[in-house]
């Protein structure tokens, strides 16, 4: 298999080199897969290897008529190969020879003229080059420090929020279990009994007291004191969550 | 002679699409791939007859003196171009080519005279 690019043309060539056909959006090059009937190293057949293909028909008064004629042109066309070149040499002798002193002066003149104009032009060009470039240099060197400017920023920042994490878990490290204070710190737990054994109106107040009721009331339900105790403190109570948000 | 540092060709390089043949002249080294970029376009070849039954060549004379004089060497297609245009001498194988056609054509009015023969004695028999 071979790829071969098929191209209408060099213009097409180029083309199809720089961009897509715009109407149709496809590329001007077109891909076309060829398969040979035989591979090109392949050998010669078994049965052709001995074949002498016959030599074509050849008149042979035509073949002498050729000969003779191509004699001939031959000659011509080498007398007419010689005119031309000489052609040649003569065209480009005309652009340099056949010129006066003065014409040759002159040319200088102006050819000097022209090197000044140009030599001036590049100075002039010189100059606002080398300003343009000062000047994007300068803002290519500001954006650099810019860049590092925003780039230290962006690290204290990170640094302080890292020394914030660090102190926050310092803090919280002093109360940490270890295997130092395990007993102590469990100690503690079974010491400090939290009693959870208290009713909640909707208003989210506490009724009762929530200790463990002891001596005749144990494992009966709250009495009608509790309820007096609860409109006696309800007062306080109001006091102390007055600061927390209310939520129904 | 100029040119002697490499063999320049004036000679058909294939353009156009699928059945459809169109030529251009080029000048360019002999040993370049047809499709290459040529060094110059001299002139153009449409093998196909038009409306008129004309097959238009141009050519550009001036360069060809020019390319000529550098060494170029047209190939045989193309000198026999040149020479019926009248630039070149007629190229030796147009002869020949005339010669063939005149002969054919005069085989075939001598076949042609002798069918429209027999076609004449077969209406007289019927």
């Amino acid at each position: 298999m071979f790829n071969r690019i098929k191209c209408a043309s060099n213009l097409a060539k180029q083309k199809c080199m720089q961009h897509e056909n715009i109407e149709t959006g496809l590329p001007w090059v077109v891909s076309q897969s060829i398969r040979h009937r035989m591979w090109r190293t392949a050998p010669k057949n078994k049965s052709k290897i001995f074949y002498v293909p016959e030599p074509k028909h050849e008149d042979p008064e035509e073949h002498e008529e050729l000969k003779a004629r191509y004699r001939v042109y031959r000659a011509t066309m080498k007398a007419i190969r010689s005119k031309f070149y000489k052609d040649n040499q003569v065209f480009m002798e005309t652009m340099t020879a056949g010129k006066s002193d003065e014409d040759i002066a002159t040319e200088d003149r102006e050819h000097i003229e022209n090197l000044e104009i140009n030599d001036k032009w590049n100075q002039a060009i010189a100059l606002e080059r080398k300003a343009f470039e000062e000047q994007r240099r300068l803002k290519e060197e500001r954006k650099k420090l810019l860049y590092l400017y925003n780039e230290e920023k962006k690290r204290l920042k990170r640094q302080q929020r890292a020394e914030e994490i660090v102190q926050r878990e310092m803090e919280a490290s002093k109360t940490f279990i270890t295997k130092e204070n395990l007993d102590s710190v469990i100690e503690q737990a079974l010491n400090s009994k939290q009693d959870y054994n208290f009713a909640i109106d909707p208003q989210g107040q506490r009724i009762g007291q929530g200790s463990e009721m002891e001596g005749e009331n144990k494992g009966k339900p709250h009495s009608l004191k509790d309820l007096e105790d609860f409109d006696r403190n309800k007062q306080e109570w109001e006091k102390d969550f007055a600061h927390a948000p209310r939520k129904l | 002679m100029a040119g002697a540092g490499r063999r320049l060709a004036i000679r058909f390089a294939l353009h156009g699409c699928a059945n459809r043949p169109f030529y251009h002249v080029v000048v360019m080294p002999v040993r370049t791939d047809r499709q290459a970029e040529p060094i110059e376009q001299l002139g153009t070849y449409d093998p196909y007859p038009n409306k008129q039954n004309e097959k238009l060549v141009s050519f550009n004379f001036e360069r060809l003196r020019y390319w000529i004089g550098q060494g170029a060497e047209p190939s045989k297609p193309v000198a026999e171009l040149l020479g019926l245009s009248g630039f070149l001498p007629i190229h030796p194988r147009s002869y020949i080519k005339a010669q063939r056609r005149r002969k054919w054509k005069q085989e075939a009015d001598q076949s042609q005279q002798e069918n429209n023969k027999d076609g004449d004695i077969d209406t007289a028999e019927n």
